[in-house]
C-alpha cells in the first residue's frame, strides 16, 4: 500500500511540475509565433496546447518504459538523463562549489516531503494533506452542483431539434447560449427569445456547432473533472484559461472563414449577447462543463470582458492564415518533446549511479573530518 | 413533443404571439405571422417552434386541420393579466398588492381620466 502510495504521490507530483514546465515551453512558443507572422494561428496553438495536454497525461507509461529500458537487462544499460544525476557530475567535475552535504539534502529534498506526506510525520505534512483535501473536497462539491444546475436546465429546456446524438434544446433560463454533453448526447442549449433573431440564431448556431465539430466540449468536460485534482496548481488554471480562450477564436475564425457571416455583424451579435448576459445571474451562478458563447471567468484570472475584447480584435483583423499543418506539425516536436525530456528528467533514479556513490563517499569523508575536528577540539 | 412542466410566465415573443392569438382567438402559425410588423423578419420555423413551446407551457391547444396546426388561447388574457400581476406583487412588492396599486397611482403619468377609472373600478368592487 505505501509502496503504491509512494508511486502514485510521484506521478502526481511528476504531472504537476510537467504542467508547469509545458506551460513555459508554451508561454515561449506563444510569444514567439506573432513575431515569425504566426498570431492568427489560433485553431493550431489550441491543437497544440491539447496535444501538449495528453503528452503530460501519458508521461508517467514513457518513462516507465524508459526505465524499462535503462534497466540492467534493457536495451540501454546505464543511460541516463536524471537532473541529479545531471547535477551531480557537473558538482563532481567542478562546475559549481557547495558543501556537499548540502547538496545531498539539496537532492533529498523531494524524496524526504514524499516520505514525510506519506507517513503524516510533520505538522507542515499534516497541512498540505489538510489542505490538499478540503480543496479537493471544496471542487468536487463545485463541480457537483455544477453538474446539477446543467441538469436542471436541461430537463427544464424544450427540445427543439436533433441530429444524431446532437439536441438542440431552447431555454428561458439562460440568456448566453452553450454546449454541453452527457454521456452520449450533446446538447447545444440556446435562450429561446433568440428565436426571435434569424441572424444571431444562425451565427450562434454555426459557432455552437464549430465547437463541436473541434471537440472543445469533450476538452472542456476533461479539464473541469481534472480541475479537483489540480486545483492548486496556477499552470493548470492558466492552462485551462489559455484553452478557452483559443477555443472561442479558432471558433470566431473558422465560422467567418466560411464567409457566411459578416464580420461586423458577427461582432454585434457577440455583443449583444454579451449585454444580455449581464441582466442574468446564469453568468455568475453556472461553474458547468460547458462551453458558453461569451465567456465566464474566474474572477482570480481575469473578466469576461477582456476575452471579449480579445475576440473582437481578432475578428476585426482577420487575415488568411498559413499551412496551419506545416505550422501544427513544426511546433508540435519541440513542445511534446521538451515536456518528455522534462517527464524523464525529474524521474527519481533508480539506482545508485557511480558519480552519487561519489558523492555519498565525499560526505561521510565530510561527516567523517567534522566528528574528527569536534573531537580534537575537545 | 415531450409534455414539459408548465412555466408560470411568458417571454416577450410569446407574449407577443398569445397577444394576436387572443385577439383572432384561433390561428395558423402563418395567421400569427402575418400579424406581426414587417419588419419583424421572424423566420416560419421559429415561429412554429414557439407555438410548439407555448403548447408545452400550456397556454394554447392545437388540432390538426388537413396539414397545418390550428392553435387556440387555453388561457384567456384576463386570466394572464391576473397571473402576471399576481408575480409582479409577489416578486417585486412583497406580497402586497397594496404597494403595487400605491406605486401606480403615485405615477406622474397617471391622468384624471385613469385615475377616475381606478376609483369607478373599485367602487364596483368594494360596493358589490
Amino acid at each position: 500500500m505505501s509502496e503504491f502510495g509512494g508511486a502514485a504521490l510521484d506521478i502526481y507530483i511528476n504531472t504537476n511540475i510537467l504542467i508547469v514546465v509545458a506551460f513555459l515551453v508554451w508561454r515561449c512558443i506563444a510569444f514567439a509565433m506573432p513575431q515569425v507572422g504566426l498570431r492568427q494561428q489560433h485553431t493550431t496553438q489550441l491543437r497544440l496546447l491539447n496535444w501538449a495536454f495528453l503528452t503530460i497525461l501519458i508521461c508517467p507509461l514513457l518513462a516507465f518504459g524508459f526505465r524499462y529500458l535503462t534497466s540492467a537487462n534493457g536495451l540501454a544499460p546505464g543511460m541516463t538523463i536524471s537532473l541529479s544525476d545531471i547535477v551531480v557530475a557537473h558538482y563532481l567535475t567542478g562546475d559549481f562549489a557547495m558543501e556537499a552535504v548540502r547538496l545531498e539534502t539539496l537532492l533529498n529534498t523531494r524524496q524526504n516531503l514524499t516520505a514525510d506526506l506519506l507517513d503524516l510525520g510533520s505538522p507542515l505534512a499534516k497541512s498540505i494533506a489538510a489542505g490538499f483535501l478540503i480543496g479537493l473536497t471544496y471542487f468536487v462539491i463545485r463541480l457537483a452542483l455544477g453538474v446539477l444546475s446543467l441538469q436542471r436546465t436541461l430537463s427544464d429546456s424544450f427540445e427543439w431539434r436533433r441530429f444524431g446524438n446532437i439536441h438542440l434544446r431552447l431555454s428561458e433560463t439562460v440568456q448566453v447560449p452553450f454546449s454541453a454533453r452527457g454521456l452520449r448526447r450533446r446538447y447545444v442549449v440556446m435562450p429561446s427569445s433568440m428565436l426571435a433573431e434569424s441572424e444571431d440564431l444562425t451565427m450562434v448556431l454555426g459557432h455552437e456547432f464549430q465547437h463541436l465539430r473541434q471537440g472543445d466540449i469533450e476538452w472542456e468536460t476533461f479539464l473541469e473533472l481534472l480541475k479537483p485534482i489540480f486545483f492548486w496548481n496556477p499552470a493548470f488554471h492558466l492552462w485551462k484559461r489559455e484553452v478557452e480562450r483559443l477555443r472561442e477564436l479558432s471558433c470566431d475564425q473558422q465560422v467567418l472563414r466560411s464567409n457566411r457571416f459578416n464580420p461586423a455583424s458577427y461582432c454585434l451579435c457577440l455583443l449583444r449577447v454579451s449585454r444580455n448576459s449581464l441582466r442574468s445571474a446564469q453568468a455568475r451562478r453556472m461553474h458547468t462543463p460547458s462551453v458558453a458563447l461569451v465567456g465566464r471567468r474566474s474572477r482570480f484570472l481575469g473578466t469576461s470582458h477582456l476575452l471579449l475584447h480579445g475576440r473582437v480584435t481578432a475578428i476585426t483583423s482577420q487575415s488568411q492564415p498559413s499551412q496551419s499543418a506545416v505550422v501544427f506539425g513544426f511546433l508540435i516536436v519541440p513542445l511534446c518533446a521538451l515536456t518528455i525530456l522534462a517527464a524523464l528528467a525529474i524521474q527519481k533514479p533508480t539506482d545508485w549511479s557511480h558519480d552519487r556513490l561519489m558523492l555519498s563517499t565525499i560526505v561521510n569523508l565530510e561527516r567523517l573530518e567534522a566528528i574528527n575536528s569536534a573531537g580534537f577540539g575537545r | 413533443m415531450r409534455k414539459k412542466k408548465k412555466n408560470e410566465l411568458l417571454t416577450e415573443v410569446e407574449l407577443e404571439f398569445m397577444t394576436e392569438l387572443w385577439e383572432i382567438g384561433e390561428a395558423t402559425v402563418r395567421d400569427v405571422l402575418a400579424r406581426l410588423a414587417p419588419d419583424r423578419n421572424l423566420a416560419y420555423t421559429s415561429a412554429a417552434t414557439i407555438m410548439r413551446i407555448l403548447e408545452q407551457k400550456g397556454f394554447v391547444t392545437s388540432r390538426k386541420e388537413g396539414k397545418t396546426f390550428v392553435y387556440t388561447a387555453l388561457l384567456a388574457k384576463d386570466e394572464y393579466q391576473t397571473r402576471s400581476l399576481k408575480n409582479l406583487s409577489a416578486k417585486l412588492f412583497d406580497n402586497a398588492p397594496a404597494a403595487l396599486v400605491a406605486r401606480l397611482v403615485d405615477d406622474s403619468d397617471l391622468t384624471e381620466e385613469a385615475l377616475s377609472e381606478i376609483r369607478d373600478l373599485l367602487d364596483r368592487r368594494l360596493g358589490g
